[in-house]
Formats: C-alpha cells, sequence, structure tokens
C-alpha cells in the first residue's frame, strides 16, 4: 500500500527483479532484472520478437507478470488493484500506433483521463491540456479529431495526452516506427525536449541518433533476456557482445 | 451544345430528369389503365369509403374505437398498434440482443457457448413459427380462474394481467414523458458541455435533474388520477373473469416475444461485430491512462462499438419493423391486419394497398432519416487508421 504522496519516496524510479513472462508455454522474459533511477533515460533496443514491448507492458500492468518483482516509485506490482491503479496513475505510455481515442477532439483526448481519474475540474483540465500542447508544438489542433491530423502531429497528441496526467515515469513503445520519415524528427524532438526537463524515461527505439543523445544508458535485449547495459558511447563503439555488434551492423547498416 | 452536353453537372442532371421522368410516366400508365379496367368491371376507385363506418370491433387499441368510427380512424388504430408492437419489439430485441452479443465477446467460455448456441437456434426458425409458437404457448396457459397470482401480476389464457395506475389515457401519456425525461435529462446533463463544474458536482446536478422529472411524474399520476377509485388498478376475479388492471392480450405477447428472441439473435450478431472492430490499442490507451474497466467500457470500447453498429442496426430495425406483418397470423390488429379487413370489407383493393405501402414507407423511411441523421452526429471524422 501506499501512503501519502508517492513524489516523496525515495529509492529508484523502476526496479525488475528476476522477471518472468509466458505467452501459454513460450517464455516471452527470461529473467529479467533492471533498475532505473528517477531522471535517467533508458534506451531499450534489440531485434524484433525479443521482448522489448512485454517488458516495457509489464510495468504497467498492460501484460502479467508470471514470476519476479516489479516494483515502480516503491509499489509493488501485484494483484492489488489499488496498486495497480496507483501505478497506472503515475505512469504514462506512449503507443507505437498512437491509440488516441478517435470520437473525441484533441482536447478532450488530453482532458479525459485528469478529470475522471485525477477529478481535475473542467477549466483546470482543459488549462493542462492547452499548456502540453503547446508544449508539443501543436496547440492549434486542439479542436480537431486525430483522424484529420498526420501521423506526426497525432503522436505529439499521443504524448501530450500522457503528460496531461503528470506521470512521473514515461514509456515509449517504438514511437517513431509507424512514422513517414519526414515525421520522425518533429516526434523526437519533443522526447528530446522532456528528456532534458529530466523526465524518467524508458524508450523502445531503434533510433540510435536519439540514443545517443538523450540515453544514460542503452540496454539490448534479444531472445527474451538482457544481454547488455551500457553507456551509449561504450555501447556503440567498445561492445564486446557478438549479439549486440552483430545488432549493430544490421541497424547502423554497417 | 456538344460541349453543353460533356459538362459533369449538366448530364448528372439530365440522368436525373430522365429517371424520375420515366417513373412518373410509369405510375401514370398504371392509374390510368387501372381506373379504366375497374370502370369497366362497374367498380368505383376513390377515397371516399375512408369515411363510412366500418361496425369492427378490435381486439387491442391505444385510441378509443366504436364500431361506429369510420375506415380511417381503423387504419390510424391500426398504424398505433403497428408502432407501439414494433417498439415494444424492437426494444427487447435490442436488450436481448446486446445481453447475447456481450456474452458472445466475453471471455467466458461458457457465456460464448450459450450465446453462440442461441444464435444458432433462434435465427434459424422462421419468425412465423416462433409466433405461433409463443402464441399456442400463452393461450395453453390455466384459465383467469385457475391462474396464479403474484406480486398483482396475473399469467393466463386470455392474456398478462398487471397492475395498473387507475388514470386516464392522457394523464398517463405526460407520465410516461416525465419517465422518460427522468433518463434523458441525467445524460443530457452530463453531456452538455455548459456547465463546467467537476465531475461530483455535475453527479449532483444530474441526479437533481432526474429527481425533479421523477417527482413531475408522480405529480401528474397524482393530479391526473380518477375520482373516487383506488391509485392502482389490481386485477381481481369477478364471475369467471378478471376485471381491472391492465390486460395484456396473448396475440401482442406472443408477437413482441417471438421479435425480441428472434430479433434478438440478428442483433447480438451485429453487437458481436460491433465490439470486435474496436481496436486494442484504444483500450489499452485507455487502460494506461488509469482509467478503470468500467470507464474504458463506457468511455471508449462502447461509443467505438456503437459507431460500427449503427448502420448495419438501422437496416436491422427497418427490417424488423416489417416483420411486424406477422400479427395477422395471431389475428392482432396491425396495420396490415386492418388493411386486409378493409380490402375485404369495402372491395378498394388498390386504394387500400396504396395506403398500405404509403404508410409502410413512411414508417421506415423516418426511421431510417432518423438513424442516417444519428449516424451523421456520431460519425468518426478524418482517416482511420486500423492497428
Ligand atoms: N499476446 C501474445 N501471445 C503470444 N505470444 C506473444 C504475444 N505477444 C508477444 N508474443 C511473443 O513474445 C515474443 C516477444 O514479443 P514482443 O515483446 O512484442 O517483442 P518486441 O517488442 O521485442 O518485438 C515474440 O516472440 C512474440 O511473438
Ligand atoms: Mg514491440
Amino acid at each position: 500500500m501506499i501512503s501519502g504522496n508517492s513524489t516523496q519516496t525515495a529509492g529508484p524510479a523502476l526496479r525488475i527483479e528476476n522477471l518472468d513472462k509466458y505467452y501459454g508455454t513460450f517464455r516471452a522474459l527470461r529473467s529479467v532484472n533492471l533498475s532505473v533511477e528517477r531522471g535517467e533515460k533508458i534506451v531499450v533496443c534489440g531485434p524484433s520478437g525479443s521482448g522489448k514491448s512485454t517488458m516495457i507492458r509489464c510495468i504497467n500492468r498492460l501484460e502479467q507478470h508470471n514470476a519476479g518483482r516489479i516494483t515502480v516509485l516503491g509499489t509493488e506490482l501485484n494483484d492489488d488493484v489499488g496498486n495497480i491503479d496507483e501505478i497506472r496513475r503515475e505512469v504514462g505510455m506512449v503507443f507505437q500506433h498512437f491509440n488516441l481515442f478517435p470520437h473525441m477532439t484533441v482536447l478532450e483526448n488530453c482532458m479525459l483521463s485528469p478529470m475522471i481519474v485525477r477529478r481535475k475540474p473542467r477549466a483546470d483540465a482543459e488549462a493542462t491540456a492547452r499548456r502540453y500542447l503547446e508544449k508539443v508544438r501543436i496547440p492549434e489542433q486542439a479542436m480537431k479529431f486525430p483522424g484529420q491530423l498526420s501521423g506526426g502531429q497525432q503522436q505529439r497528441v499521443a504524448i501530450a495526452r500522457a503528460l496531461c496526467m503528470q506521470p512521473q515515469i514515461m514509456l515509449f513503445d517504438e514511437p517513431t516506427s509507424a512514422l513517414d520519415p519526414e515525421m520522425i524528427s518533429e516526434v523526437l524532438d519533443v522526447m528530446v525536449t522532456l528528456a532534458s526537463e529530466g523526465m524518467t524515461m524508458i524508450c523502445v527505439t531503434h533510433e540510435m541518433g536519439f540514443a545517443r543523445r538523450v540515453a544514460d544508458r542503452v540496454v539490448f535485449m534479444d531472445g527474451g533476456e538482457i544481454v547488455e547495459e551500457a553507456p551509449p558511447e561504450e555501447f556503440f563503439t567498445a561492445s564486446r557482445n557478438e549479439r549486440t555488434r552483430q545488432f549493430l551492423s544490421q541497424v547502423l547498416g554497417h | 451544345m456538344s460541349s453543353l452536353l460533356r459538362n459533369q453537372k449538366v448530364r448528372n442532371a439530365l440522368l436525373q430528369l430522365l429517371y424520375v421522368g420515366s417513373i412518373a410516366a410509369l405510375v401514370l400508365a398504371g392509374v390510368v389503365i387501372a381506373r379504366r379496367n375497374l370502370a369497366e368491371q362497374g367498380i368505383t376507385s376513390g377515397f371516399d369509403f375512408l369515411f363510412k363506418s366500418t361496425g369492427w370491433d378490435v381486439n387491442f387499441t391505444l385510441l378509443p374505437a366504436t364500431a361506429n368510427d369510420p375506415y380511417w380512424w381503423f387504419f390510424l388504430i391500426g398504424i398505433t398498434n403497428t408502432l407501439f408492437l414494433g417498439t415494444v419489439g424492437l426494444m427487447l430485441a435490442t436488450i436481448v440482443g446486446t445481453i447475447v452479443g456481450l456474452a458472445r465477446t466475453s471471455s467466458n467460455e461458457l457465456a460464448q457457448l450459450l450465446g453462440r448456441t442461441y444464435v444458432d437456434i433462434f435465427r434459424n426458425i422462421p419468425l412465423i413459427l416462433q409466433v405461433f409458437f409463443w402464441y399456442a404457448l400463452i393461450t395453453h396457459l390455466p384459465t383467469p380462474r385457475a391462474a396464479h397470482e403474484a406480486w398483482g401480476f396475473l399469467l393466463t389464457s386470455r392474456g398478462l394481467y398487471i397492475p395498473f395506475p387507475n388514470v386516464g389515457g392522457g394523464t398517463m401519456a405526460l407520465a410516461l414523458f416525465a419517465l422518460l425525461a427522468a433518463i434523458a435529462l441525467p445524460l443530457w446533463l452530463g453531456r452538455t458541455s455548459q456547465l463546467s463544474q467537476a465531475i461530483g458536482q455535475r453527479r449532483g446536478i444530474q441526479f437533481a435533474g432526474a429527481a425533479a422529472a421523477l417527482a413531475c411524474a408522480a405529480i401528474i399520476l397524482a393530479i391526473g388520477r380518477l375520482p373516487d377509485a383506488p391509485f392502482i388498478d389490481f386485477p381481481a376475479l369477478q364471475g369467471l373473469n378478471l376485471r381491472g388492471g391492465l390486460r395484456i392480450p396473448p396475440e401482442f405477447s406472443a408477437l413482441a416475444i417471438a421479435i425480441a428472441i428472434y430479433g434478438g439473435s440478428y442483433i447480438a450478431e451485429i453487437v458481436r461485430g460491433g465490439f470486435q472492430s474496436v481496436g486494442k490499442g484504444q483500450m489499452e490507451a485507455a487502460l494506461s491512462l488509469g482509467l478503470s474497466p468500467w470507464r474504458v467500457f463506457t468511455l471508449v470500447r462502447l461509443p467505438l462499438a456503437l459507431r460500427a453498429m449503427l448502420p448495419i442496426l438501422a437496416n436491422q430495425y427497418v427490417w424488423l419493423m416489417k416483420a411486424t406483418t406477422m400479427g395477422i397470423a395471431v389475428g392482432f390488429t396491425d396495420f396490415f391486419m386492418i388493411v386486409a379487413l378493409t380490402i375485404n370489407h369495402s372491395g378498394q383493393t388498390l386504394e387500400v394497398i396504396g395506403i398500405l405501402m404509403a404508410g409502410f414507407l413512411a414508417i421506415n423511411l423516418s426511421l431510417a432519416a432518423l438513424f442516417n441523421r444519428l449516424n451523421k452526429a456520431i460519425a468518426l471524422k478524418g482517416n482511420q487508421l486500423r492497428g
């Protein structure tokens, strides 16, 4: 149970210990260990099917883990519904396919959860939403519907929507993979700004330029395991791991 | 000239004109030929018969009826009966369909199996057989003398008897209207954006709205009650028959149940399709924002599923509305039955069939128009990405 305001809780933002996840009999995560400090930026990469999505979806219970412990901001993620709610309030997520609510305007997308979950008055929620839409540089699209925006704009709305809950941790699952090349940078720019403001971020992405610029650590996964964990300069230049080097040569095109 | 003919707008307008003109010519020719044939047989055509009295006695009517009433009044009775049966049948079918459809999409395997069995059985038995089945079942219930009473309700071979407020028709309509407002008002108050209060305060306003409407209903009933009679009229045995309360005749019950069950099996499939069309991504996003499963359902899954269902549901409703003509099979005086009776009694076949077609066209076009508006109002804007 959480008592009082969790922002005052000391300790790491996230701790994952010996995490196992099975889909039926298939073992998607093999004893994963990861600790993330407050304000740290982690980039997770690895080949397709290596368990990156599974790992970050376990952090906010979109997937249920089978063994091991996940502790988010001092709260253990278990079957306690109160804990799950508490963690989801503090952890924002951005998806590959944006997943905006198509029947609501951009503004409503951003106001929905703060009004219902945080019980904010409408005027407050609207002010917050407009502030974050400004921040992701699309204040003028507030009254449009998601279907009327480009992919890059939709993804920036999705980031604003998550930020409106004023979370302490942000999860990104391949936020630029579904975008046309010319729109990738507008989304990455927003993420870089967010990182510079001290947000705790866990980003699954293959944008190695982004990893070099903002990551404190790069985590490389393969076959459901964390194979290597290193600061970017070491990861990109001095990795001794064969699987890492093979992956890097593919994404960097060497 | 030739350049004018190559203009797309001009071409479309000419084609329209040609189309409408040829249909009008066809109808006109039909009318002329029919009039000549009828005149040769010595039958006068026209709508004068509408104002003659019928001498009929109908078994179910929402409007006051006497044997002296003219044909046109009985047409109105038929139409209101059809509308009433249709409304009750469609509402029940929608409830049944929603429950069965949700069962089919649930993760519970027993619920899935039950839902599938239901759909497989009731969709594959013709509606008319189902009507006969329920009619036979109801008319074989105990006679009024032998019937058991439960909470003032009596289920007998002569129909279902229910306790009913002792008020006139007008009062009843007003009270129903107030009850409807009690449901609609909180919904509307919840939607309207002028209310800038927080969720908590808004709840209070919604409750107040509902309470006010309910109080109105109570006051209307209290003022409109008939003098010197108990407020609620309970059915009671008098001699061989039941007196008092409201009698719902077996014909009506059989039709309403059959439409509910048969229509429900079709609507269940529409509901299932609607829910399956909602992307998992939207629901996951809602969960990740901390919304409870119930909120995710009411705010994201249901509204999106409804948008997918509505166009198909409209077709289904129009189609079930036409199915009310089954009433003639068990002797329920719906519009179609009144039409059949009129043809027998007046001999004005063509005119009466014209009225029948116009009536159903009007009902179904209004229904379609209503749904089109609804559809337009809630349609998703822009291009939708599937993922
Ligand atoms: N819902 C699921 N059911 C069964 N297998 C799944 C499911 N989700 C993912 N998997 C499997 O788990 C493995 C890891 O998937 P995922 O975490 O999505 O990989 P990544 O995001 O690294 O590409 C893959 O082999 C995938 O096929
Ligand atoms: Mg993935």
